[in-house]
Order: structure tokens, then sequence, then C-alpha cells
């Protein structure tokens, strides 16, 4: 499986990349080869991102001072989901 | 950059008002030239050069509701002078309005698509505030599994391109003859608002205390009358905030109802720019459709103002 | 979808009386959710089985299961292909334009100005008006002989909407005019949301005007302006209604007007949907990370 800090750290934003970057393939006007092989790329970074959103957050330092209210994205985040 | 008192900051300030005047005057211009086409005289519409002064006249209004033909021979007298003022109007244009068989007037197809859009946008924004409330609600007072997911997925059902959707659903409404429906249109808005309000309204619904229904609670209340008695007055800013972005939408919505719809349940923005290819076109008729169409709008974003941001950005942003 | 909701909040058990908390919750929350997978994942499931067949909804003939071939072929088309990359440029312009105009905008407003309320509800009126209704008036405006546009600028007769290297962009200058108060509004939230105290401090500091700017307020306002310009960048890319009303001019033909035409007026059903598959990946591509921004601006 992949490890929460190895997702934070790699996963999550090489899947972002790869969906930047098949939309960026896809509408190229220079190269066949990229624009061809474009969904295929956009396809593996939206799922690897969806897979990425449901690996939790690792634990995080706990900031002592913080007494701002917890907000309700922050709670339901912990569940894991698209956040 | 907030603090201003030196001399140099007061005449920054003060080209920054005149910047800002200029610039909110020429984004205003485009309505202002549609709005004053609507009151133009035919000649004047595409005069060259355009014209920026003139004498305003309603006869494009007049024209917009009617049909007409052109004259063949001049009007009789007598006729012109028994004749309403509006239609003088006509006659003075050179045309006489189209009477069907028994002398009635023909009315042009443009109140018919108004009324579909108004029927359509009304009923499709009661449904899909309704259903978003308490959704919203649902999702802001109790624990649902995989929130974030569904709160996502719908989201997402509003992010579609209206055409990727509109293919199969032609298919499906071809299928169950729903095409040029009203109902089928007023679904299919309420399913593409139903998003919307959802996320908006859990903006609303999260401000407002939870110890309020608690407190109903203790006091005897079911949870259903706590949420109509307690939770809907405290939301009512909210819903009508929803309520107004969610007519707008259906309101303006094109690319769905240009594909499923064609004469019966046709709403304004199809029909609008279709009397444009349609022969000689008259632009003061289509720019007085136009405004009528654009007022209420215009009213309306008066009136949320101050929601306009939180609406625009999806509840993200609460000012 | 009854498994999925399944927990309850011990909590908020006070209510015994009528309905019970699991009652209201699902009476509440299925039937939005019911409604929507049958308006959107529904027909998405049927336009991904037609995406894999050659059938036309024009005609009775039988439909045949291609496999692959209509996304292979939707991919190898260069008129497809040119129209990815026009809607590409299309939307690099927008909101590039956008992203000036407004922020521009929002620098000058963010000062206390006489009527401020009344100029900001008056610069937020083009974005909420139909979009093929300012594409109509908008043709109007840019008509070559009697367009208000060409005479004020004192241009002679400039065909805007009909000259293959001007309609894009005449396109997109009404989408910026229709767009920029959108990320100005947004762009002045986040303005107002900067610490005052912060520019008291660099004042004191000496710091110069464009230290303080690009130190200071632009790494604060960014997240918005983040989430402004994905926003913008995943409805231009969906631009329909505009470009197709005002120009039918095949150099600025974006993918939206292409899909319509290849679905409702040649019919070729399969390749459209697969075509339409295509768009919606990278629309949900884009819409996966937007959120991700959305919620992390929320949480703060």
């Amino acid at each position: 499986m992949i490890s929460p800090q190895f997702n934070q750290k790699y996963f999550g934003p090489a899947s972002i990349t790869l969906m930047v970057a098949g939309i960026v393939f896809l509408c190229q006007p220079w190269v066949e080869f990229l624009h061809a092989w474009s969904v295929l790329v956009m396809l593996i970074g939206l799922i690897g991102f969806n897979i990425s959103v449901h690996i939790p957050a690792p634990e995080q330092a706990v900031d002592e001072d913080d007494t701002g209210p917890v907000s309700i994205a922050q709670t339901v985040g912990m569940g894991g989901g698209h956040d | 950059m907030a603090v201003v008192s030196t001399r140099a900051g007061r005449l920054g300030n003060r080209l920054a008002i005149t910047a800002v005047i200029l610039v909110t005057l020429v984004f205003l211009s485009p309505i202002y030239w549609i709005t004053s086409t609507a009151f133009k005289p035919l000649v004047l519409a595409t005069s060259v050069p355009p014209t920026v002064v003139f004498e305003p006249s309603i006869t494009p209004f007049v024209k917009l509701f009617t049909k007409r033909a052109q004259l063949t021979a001049p009007v009789d007298p007598a006729v012109y002078e028994a004749a309403p003022w509006w239609e003088k109007l006509i006659l003075d244009g050179g045309e006489r309005l189209s009477r069907d068989g028994k002398g009635e007037i023909v009315y042009s197809a443009y109140p018919d698509r108004f009324i579909n859009s108004l029927i359509i946008a009304v009923t499709s924004t009661v449904l899909a505030v309704s259903l978003g409330t308490i959704t919203a609600y649902g999702f802001s007072r109790f624990r649902v599994k995989g929130e974030a997911d569904l709160l996502f997925f719908i989201l997402s059902t509003r992010m579609l391109p209206p055409i990727v959707v509109a293919i199969p659903m032609f298919l499906m409404y071809r299928a169950v003859g729903l095409n040029d429906t009203h109902f089928g249109l007023i679904i299919l808005y309420t399913a593409f608002n139903v998003s919307f309000a959802v996320w908006l309204m859990k903006g609303f619904i999260d401000e407002i205390p939870k110890e309020y229904e608690e407190a109903a609670l203790v006091d005897g209340y079911t949870r259903m009358q706590a949420f109509f008695k307690i939770v809907l007055p405290e939301a009512a800013t909210g819903i009508a905030a929803t309520a107004v972005f969610c007519f707008i939408t259906a309101w303006n919505e094109y690319a769905f109802a240009l594909i499923l719809t064609n004469r019966r349940a046709q709403t304004a923005p199809p029909f609008i720019p279709s009397q444009v290819g349609t022969g000689l076109q008259d632009w003061t008729v289509i720019a007085a459709g136009t405004v009528l169409f654009l007022l209420p709008v215009a009213i309306f974003t008066f009136l949320l103002r101050n929601h306009l941001l939180r609406g625009m950005s999806f509840g993200a942003i609460r000012k | 979808m009854a498994n999925l909701i399944t927990t309850l909040d011990p909590a908020s058990r006070a209510a015994s009386r009528g309905w019970s908390d699991t009652t209201i919750r699902n009476v509440f929350v299925i039937p939005t959710v019911a409604f929507l997978i049958i308006f959107n994942v529904f027909p998405l499931l049927y336009s991904l089985g037609f995406s894999f067949t050659d059938f036309r909804a024009s005609s009775k003939a039988p439909v045949n299961f291609v496999g692959f071939k209509n996304y292979i072929n939707v991919l190898a088309d260069p008129v497809i292909w040119r129209t990815f990359s026009t809607t590409l440029w299309y939307v690099i312009v927008s909101v590039t334009g956008q992203f000036i105009v407004g922020f521009g905008l929002a620098l000058l407003l963010n000062r206390p100005l006489p009527f401020k309320g009344l100029l900001t509800t008056l610069l937020m009126l083009p974005m909420m008006l139909s979009p093929v209704v300012v594409g109509l008036f908008w043709k109007l405006i840019y008509d070559p002989s009697w367009g208000i546009l060409n005479y004020a600028l004192g241009l002679g007769p400039v065909a805007w909407l009909s000259d293959a290297n001007l309609a894009l962009y005449a396109v997109a200058i009404t989408d910026i005019w229709m767009w920029s108060p959108f990320v100005m509004l947004l762009s002045l939230a986040g303005l107002s949301a900067v610490p005052k105290h912060l520019y008291e401090a660099a004042s004191i500091d000496r710091a110069g005007k464009l230290y303080t700017f690009f130190r200071i307020t632009l790494p604060l306002v960014a997240p918005i302006l983040l989430i402004a310009v994905i926003f913008r960048t995943m409805e231009a890319f969906k631009t329909f209604d505009i470009a197709f009303v005002m120009t039918g001019q095949p150099a600025a033909e974006l993918i939206s007007s292409r899909l319509y035409k290849m679905a409702f007026q040649q019919w070729q059903t399969g390749p459209s949907s697969a075509l339409a598959y295509i768009i919606l990946i990278m629309v949900l591509c884009i819409t996966n990370i937007y959120v991700k921004y959305l919620n992390k601006a929320k949480e703060r």
C-alpha cells in the first residue's frame, strides 16, 4: 500500500501533474503522439488522484496555541475524501 | 495602502476614483448600447455612423409582441384614426398588424417563449431549493458515511459540460417522449441546480448554531418541528439567495434548451438568437426582446449583491 | 445507497420523539442523491455504452460494437485536434485577460471610495446575464459596418467575427468583459482579508510599494486567486453558448461547438459520445483540482 507520507509527498502531486500534463498533451498543437495518448495520461492521473485523496493525511504535529474554530471541512476530511 | 493621509496619497486616491468610474462606464457601455437600440427607430439601429443621441420610441416593443406585414397601399385615414396609439406606431413604420380570420391580432412567439422561461425557471427553482435545503440539512447535522465523496459527486454533476450530458439526455427523452415538454426541462434544470443548492445551503445551515435546535429538542419539539420552526426561519436569507441563483441559472440556460426543445416548451434563450437568422432582421426588435429578457436578472443582481460572491464560489468565500 | 449511510451521530439522540434521526437523514439525503444518479450517472453510463458502437441517432440501422475504434478515430481526427488546440488558446487568452482586468480592478477598488457598493454591483451585472444573449448583442457591437466598436475606436470596417485571425479574440474579449468582475470580486474578498497590521508593519519598516505588494499582498491573496483562475479555466473549457452564437468561423470553433455539430447535426452518436467522454475526463481532472483548492480555502 501507499504510505501516507509517500502519498502526501510524491503520489498526490504526481497525480495532479499527470492530470495537468494530460490536458496539455491533449490540446497542444505540435506532437501527434502526445495528443493520441493524452487521454490515457489524464485517466491515470485522475484515478491516481482519487486513490490519493482517500489515503488519510499523515498525523500532524498539533499546534498547541491553535484555538481557532475547527471547520466542518476539516472534520469531514479526516474520514478521507476530496480535500 | 489603506491609510491615506499624504498629499501624494490623496492625489493617488482621486486618480483611482476617476479610473474606477471610467472603467465602470466602459463596462456598462455594451449594456447601454443594447438598451438604447431597443428604443431606436428602425433606421437608426443600423445607421452608419452609429447614432448615440436620438429620440427614444417604444415601437420596437410593440413590434416584439405582434406579427406584422408590409403595407401594400397607404392606410385609410379613417382606419388610422380609429387605431389605438400602439397600432399607429406600426402603421407609421409602413407596416400593418397581422390579424387572424376573426380580426384578432396575431401575437408573435415571443410572449409564449417568455412565459415558458418563466414557468420552467420558477418551478425548477422551487424544486431545487426545497430538495437542496433538506439535503444540506442532512449533510450539515447528521454524520453521513462517505460525506466528502457524496458532496464531491453532487458538485461534480454541476461541473459537467452541458453538451456532454445532452447527448444521452436527448436520446433518453426521445425514448420516453419528454422532448420538447415543460416537464422534461423542469426536472433537468432541477437536477442541474440541486447540486448548487446543496453546496450553498450547507454553508448557510452550518452557520446556524446547533444549540438552537438542541434547545428546541429539550423543549419537547421533534427533530422535524425543530427543522421547520427553528432552522428554516434562521436560514431564510440563505434560501432566498440560493433561490435567486438557481432562478438565474435556469433562466439563462441555453444548451439544454436548444437541444431538448424546439417549439412548445422552447425557452427564450434559444429563441432570441434564432430570430437573427431569419431573412430581414430587425435589430430593434431583437434588442427589445433582449432587454425584456435581461431585466429580471438585472433586478435580481441588485437584490443579491451581498451574496453574489458566496454563490459564485459555491459557498467557499463568506462575507 | 442505504448501506453507504449507516453511521449515526450518537450526540443527536435527543430527538427520540417523532421520526428518528436516521429516518430524517435518509429521507433528506437519499432522494437527492438518487435523483442526481438518475439524471447524471445513468445518462453518462448510457453514452459510455454508445461510445463503443457505431450508433447513429438518426437512423434505425443495426448497432454494432466497434471497441475503441471511436476513441482512436476521434484522437486521430486533425479537425478535432485543431479544435482542442483552439480551445486551449482561447482558455489561456480569456483567463489571462480576466485575471489582469479583474485583479487590476480589485486593486483600484480596494480603498475607501464613495459609492463603492453601487460601483461593484454595477460591475457585477455582466456576469449574471445569459451568455447567449450577451453573445448576441456583442454581435451587434462588433458589426463591421454599423457596429459601435469600430466607430468608437476609430477603426475601419474590421470584420471582427468573420476574420479567421480575429474571431477567437473577439469571443475572448466578450468573455473577459463578462467574467473579469468575477475575478475582481474574489480578489477584493482576498485583499480585504489581508490584516491591516501587516501593512502598518511594512510602512514602519519603510518597505517600498512594490516590495509590500509582492511580499505581503500577493502571497496572501494567492490562494483565492488560484481558485478564481481554476474555476474560470474549467468554465472556459466548457464554453459553448457565447462562441456558438457569435461566430461560425471555423478557425474559432471551440470543442463544445464541434461536439454539438457532431452529435446533433451530423448525428454521429457513437463517435460524439467518445469525444464527449474525452472532454468529460478533462473537465473531471480540472474539477478534482478545483475542489481540492476550494476545500483548502474553506479550511482557512
